[in-house]
């Protein structure tokens, strides 16, 4: 195409790119710039410093756009310039460098396009009189030095300030809120010493909008009350700023409490303006820790007898109980089955045998975790008599292993990095491919499809040297994360894959050793989190499996309170469940209509939650006195301890029973939908068991029980609580409707089992 | 404007966030279901009403020995069935589709759609998200991302529509790879999974059961109401309001009389039951008209048996390609009488083609290098063939297209914009359609 942009604006560019002028840091510089400059005149313009940085701030490289890997419009950079040597191929020499004019800057096709003066499929992206264009004048005028090798060494970016906090004011005689902003500053230093002030190359996101948004430039605005996070990224570098915005000052709360987590809790509460939910009452208080811990109601015999014990320690010595309570073991297998991706289809029916026995032995002996995962990770052997090599048959590729581990034990998503840096944080390919060569010095034997689907042998050892058939796509030396490009000194013996002496050991107990190290920073963090959310439906950080500086906790010093207590306690599970059951933040009352943290992230109240799959069946069988019949299980075998998805059951796929295909915790379906809206009020099935003559209620009517004897049963198996002076009275109403007595109160019970009150844990 | 479809290029978890923003805006009164129907509703983001019934022919469909007779093949190949002239001057099709050969000036053929998915798991999920996946031996994904069928994007692209939702699917069990994948199970199909032939055919959780009856659901409802106080109680935000609306809609679903009157076929006069066939097909497709005529925006049909290792030709000439040929050419006139074909999409296709030559157990096996599908009504240029194959239906002659071009096809042809970017359910940015150009020939 012949372009001839129109001579007017062309001139008007070449004027403004003779001013030079370099904005003020703060500003934004895509748009026309203002005063003064901040950069000496005559300091030579970089490629990875100065090009790629402007190239990004103008999101020129953005996943929509050139950053993707097809390109747009035959233009293809790296995703977000992290990778200096392809852009400058891109730039200076594919198709024929007919993208760069060093002669004449002006009339490139890199500064036409992004400033609209030539069809752009982007549109205009940048001002002419911008600091964008001026730094890609400058590079094209300065004959356009390619990237060095050690450009980014030692790079480290600071934010300042590291906290923001933000007031919203109502001004009453108006009503309108006043918004306070902050202006954030972020420095780069290099290892050579220099320092630079890179506000306005900076990327900022903010995690939760409706609290806050941030500018361009990086000015913070309040929206409204509450605690989120700014992230600001640059050249593969990332941070995160806290910002609280309080709600202002709360009455005066009493909240004893020998806990840990309560008084950083309330600390972080005060700050932010919150009030906790008062503590629960015994009913709620029971429903919940038999829901959380053993995924099982409280019968009603149970129920009687913790409302009628008066001890002031009940409370924690039921939690002990239910930590020793066969459906522990139950409960407790079925989530690490799911994290694990426990499935015949990976195993074959011994081999799934093999691997759930050993995850239920673990759980039942309370086996601390960090053996738990060195047991998992440098497992060999025979997969029918050692259960933890199955992790081995369960991811294969090299490069699945190294997701998984990361993901599960660490609490690190590293998919993005598979095929470029991640965009939200340090993590680089050679972070991935790294953890990936821990485990290619393996070798697997078994008898292919056939073996794993019919029970062949299979088991796994140790190599000496790595198996080309577990050759990563990328081959570098086995390292851990935080060795980081900039710090190779950290890396683990990087010779531990060359040599070949006889006694080299296995790398994968290096990597056992180091993830499950008391200090590392993951593994603790990452299992606390995890654990917490178990409990509370929520996370302290969220996405739970994504722990990362850019993804901070929403009370951070909870998090860490709780994580330092489960490496004082030689990470044991049944410590960390008791530490936060026991915790006064655990024991706090649902609030139904909370007015400040409405949506529950600072926990100052208990958000309900839908109960997963397995536990609403076996709830309802509970209640109804029925039992659910799986296909090839022994008769009352509960859906907490099936083996794996494979056992059909349509209620469990209605209500989001994870396929155990990716170890993403959000595999599971928590929401509600149409489908399971129709199942409960409507199925067959549910009216079945409701008017099942083996069923609670037939019980009942056959042994001519009173009205009330009724009544106090149903309402404490389904909600753990007797009913209301107004219940009963609606329920004597009608009884006395005319309609026969025995479809009454299966319609009752019906109506329990479809009751909000009965499908939320709360 | 609702963070749901916010475009982001995090890696960050905005899915559960933006869950939560929603949840958030019933401060505003708008929980989520509201939320999908309040999409819907907003004229500024679409324009096109349009439907969408898909007729699946499942196990892979041969070409040969249908819509692309090769006649002067070698017999290994061209196999038993003759050729025969349609309504459409100088194309045949074989000879046991009498039906459709008078109904050809309604289809646009598409001859050019190439993938490299050979086993039923995978193509399937070619075929029906437009996006390759990598199974393990039992269907399983191995752990990457489940993309959402066409279904569920029309499905959260348009929502609700006079109080029915919006992707019903008609099969025995879920046809593979047709849920709302990484979306979640808000989009997944409604399913009709017994068969609408039988006489006292109903819809699991959606007819009420005979043993309880209208007037004691009615009455169950009274008492929900009256007993489930908690739920009253709590604020009218995230997951229990949003239940509480699902129960609304169950509710309009079980008891309204158009939705009665929708799964209702003997509505319909025998006659034109008789045209569809009677076979579970033929009645389901029946069924999908009145779907869509009632408000639903893509149904499903699941054609079954086409897999057709062994004695394809016996197979195929009874009872395969009589039912399709009944229950495809009815819906196409059916459609056609009653106007709805300007603003329904019919689309017959499978998950691939069959090997053009014929096995030793007189079969054709799986082949996805040929695969003819054919599509009518709303925007389709009909009476047409798009794209040619080679002598012996080995590979396609000249241009071809993937199946993201297909699948672009698909969302200009409902009118919705696939450049749009999802969140997946790990948070990852996910492109509707990653970079497909929808095949401009079947564009009237």
């Amino acid at each position: 195409m012949v372009f001839a942009p129109p001579l007017q604006k062309s001139a008007s560019l070449a004027v403004a790119l003779f001013m030079m002028a370099s904005a003020t840091a703060g500003s934004d510089p895509t748009q026309p710039q203002s005063d003064s400059t901040n950069r000496p005149p005559n300091e030579a313009v970089q490629l990875t410093r100065d090009v790629i940085p402007a190239l990004t701030k103008a999101g020129c490289n953005a996943g929509a756009c050139h950053g993707s890997f097809q390109g747009r419009g035959g233009f293809a950079l790296s995703l977000l310039g992290f990778d200096a040597a392809f852009d400058y191929d891109v730039l200076t020499k594919a198709s024929r460098g007919r993208r760069v004019n060093p002669a004449s800057p002006a009339q490139s096709l890199l500064l036409l396009k992004p400033m609209g003066l030539v069809p752009h499929g982007g549109g205009k992206r940048i001002a002419a009189d911008s600091e964008v264009a001026q730094v890609l004048a400058k590079w094209m005028a300065s004959g356009m030095p390619g990237p060095q090798a050690n450009d980014l060494d030692g790079l480290r970016i600071r934010v300042d300030p590291p906290h923001a906090v933000l007031s919203l004011k109502t001004n009453h005689s108006t009503q309108t809120d006043s918004k306070e902003r902050i202006a954030l500053c972020v420095t780069a230093t290099f290892a050579d010493g220099s320092a630079r002030d890179i506000t306005r190359w900076a990327l900022f996101d903010v995690r939760d909008r409706t609290i806050a948004e941030v500018s361009r430039s990086g000015e913070v605005t309040a929206v409204r009350c509450g605690k989120t996070a700014v992230t600001v990224r640059y050249l593969g570098q990332v941070a995160s700023v806290g910002v609280s915005i309080p709600f202002g000052p709360t009455g005066e709360f009493d909240f004893p409490s020998e806990n840990p987590l309560d008084a950083t809790a309330v600390t972080e509460w005060k700050r932010l303006g919150v009030e906790p939910a008062p503590l629960t009452n015994d009913a709620t208080f029971l429903r919940r820790v038999f829901l959380d811990l053993i995924g099982t109601l409280p019968t009603v015999d149970e129920a009687r007898q913790f409302q009628a014990d008066t001890s002031a320690t009940k409370r924690s010595r039921i939690i002990d109980q239910l930590l020793e309570r066969p459906e522990y073991v139950d409960y407790w297998s079925l989530k690490w089955g799911d994290l694990l991706r426990a499935h015949r289809r990976y195993l074959g029916d011994k081999g799934l045998a093999s691997f759930n026995g050993w995850i239920r032995q673990s759980v039942r002996d309370n086996k601390p975790l960090d053996m738990m995962t060195r047991e998992l990770l440098t497992a060999q052997g025979n997969l029918f008599t050692n259960g933890p090599v199955g992790y081995f048959f369960i991811d294969d590729k090299v490069e699945d292993l190294a997701e998984t581990t990361s993901q599960v034990f660490l609490g690190i998503r590293l998919q993005c990095t598979k095929c470029h840096h991640h965009p939200n944080e340090v993590w680089s390919q050679d972070d991935y491919y790294g953890l990936a060569a821990f485990f290619s010095k393996l070798e697997t034997k078994d008898s292919g499809t056939i073996g794993s689907r019919f029970g062949g042998p299979k088991s796994l050892r140790a190599t000496r040297t790595i198996n080309p058939n577990r050759k990563p796509q990328m081959v570098v030396a086995p390292r851990v994360f935080g060795a980081r490009p900039f710090d190779r000194e950290t890396t683990i013996d990087p010779k531990a894959t060359t040599e070949s002496a006889e006694d080299v050991v296995d790398p994968r107990q290096q990597l056992a050793e180091w993830i499950t190290k008391a200090d590392n920073p993951y593994f603790a963090r990452n299992f606390a989190n995890r654990y917490w959310a178990a409990l509370f439906g929520v996370g302290l950080v969220e996405p739970v499996d994504d722990l990362r500086a850019t993804n901070p906790a929403s009370i951070p010093s909870v998090l860490d309170a709780l994580s330092q207590k489960f490496v004082e306690q030689g990470f044991d599970a049944k410590s960390l469940l008791r530490t936060i059951c026991t915790s006064r933040v655990y024991q706090l009352a649902p609030e139904l209509n909370p007015s400040r943290d409405v949506d529950g992230t600072l926990f100052t109240h208990r958000i309900p939650r839908r109960l997963t799959a397995e536990v609403l069946l076996d709830a309802i069988n509970q209640v109804a006195g029925t039992t659910e019949t799986f296909t090839g299980q022994p008769v009352g075998t509960r859906a907490i301890a099936l083996p794996d998805p494979t056992i059909a059951s349509n209620f469990l796929s209605t209500f989001g029973r994870p396929q155990r295909n990716n170890p993403c915790e959000c595999a599971r379906g928590s929401n509600t939908d149409l489908s399971q809206a129709l199942h409960l009020a409507n199925s067959a099935d549910l009216h079945g068991k409701i008017i099942s003559t083996a069923g609670r209620l037939s019980a009942h009517l056959t042994a001519n029980r009173g009205d009330d004897e009724i009544v106090d049963d149903l309402y404490l198996s389904a909600m753990t609580r007797l009913p209301t002076d107004e219940e009963r009275t609606v329920i004597r109403e009608l009884l006395a409707d005319g309609t026969p007595h025995e479809a009454t109160w299966q319609d009752i019970l019906w109506a329990l089992l479809n009751s909000a009150e009965f499908v939320f844990g709360h | 404007m609702f963070q749901i479809d916010h475009p982001t290029r995090n890696c960050e978890g905005l899915a559960r966030r933006a869950f939560l923003q929603v949840g958030s805006l019933g401060l505003f009164g708008l929980t989520l279901p509201k939320l999908l129907q309040a999409e819907q509703a907003n004229p500024t983001m679409r324009t096109k009403d349009t439907n969408f019934i898909l007729l699946w022919t499942n196990g892979g469909i041969s070409n040969m020995d249908t819509l692309d007779m090769k006649p002067d093949a070698p017999v290994e190949y061209r196999g038993e069935f003759q050729p025969i002239s349609t309504n459409l001057p100088g194309l045949s099709v074989c000879e046991h589709l009498p039906l459709m050969s008078r109904q050809m000036d309604k289809v646009c053929q598409v001859r050019t759609i190439v993938h490299l998915g050979s086993q039923h798991a995978e193509a399937t999920h070619w075929m029906l998200t437009g996006y390759p996946q990598v199974p393990d031996v039992n269907a399983a994904p191995v752990g990457s991302t489940v993309y959402p069928c066409f279904g569920s994007v029309i499905a959260k692209e348009l929502g609700w529509k006079n109080g029915m939702p919006p992707y019903v699917q008609c099969a025995s069990g879920p046809m593979m790879y047709s849920s709302g994948g990484y979306l979640g199970s808000a989009y997944s199909p409604l399913m009709v999974r017994r068969n609408p032939q039988e006489k006292d055919f109903s819809v699991d959780d959606v007819s009420i059961p005979s043993q309880v009856g209208a007037e004691r659901t009615q009455r169950r409802r009274r008492i929900l109401d009256r007993l489930d106080s908690w739920q009253r109680q709590v604020d009218q935000t995230g997951a229990v309001a949003d239940r509480s609306e699902f129960y609304r809609q169950a509710y309009d679903l079980m008891t309204s009389p158009a939705a009665k009157q929708a799964f209702d076929l003997q509505a319909e006069p025998e006659a034109l039951r008789d045209r569809y066939g009677r076979t579970r097909e033929g009645q389901a497709t029946l069924l999908a008209r009145r779907l869509v005529e009632a408000g639903v925006r893509f149904v499903a049909v699941d054609f079954t048996g086409y897999d057709t290792h062994d004695k394809n030709f016996i197979r195929l000439k009874d009872p395969l390609l009589p039912t399709l040929d009944r229950a495809w050419s009815a819906l196409l006139t059916d459609l056609s009488e009653r106007g709805l074909l300007s603003n329904t999409v019919v689309l017959c296709a499978g998950e691939f083609g069959r090997t053009p030559r014929v096995n030793g157990a007189a079969g054709r096996d799986h082949y996805p290098l040929c695969n003819t599908i054919g599509f009518s009504g709303a925007g389709v240029r009909m009476g047409s063939v798009v794209g040619q194959t080679d002598a012996r239906c080995e590979n396609v002659v000249g241009k071809t297209n993937s199946t993201l071009d297909y699948a672009a096809t698909i969302f200009r042809l409902m009118g919705i914009d696939d450049t749009k970017e999802y969140v997946s359910n790990d948070g990852r940015p996910i492109l509707i359609n990653n970079g497909g150009h929808s095949i401009d020939e079947v564009f009237a």
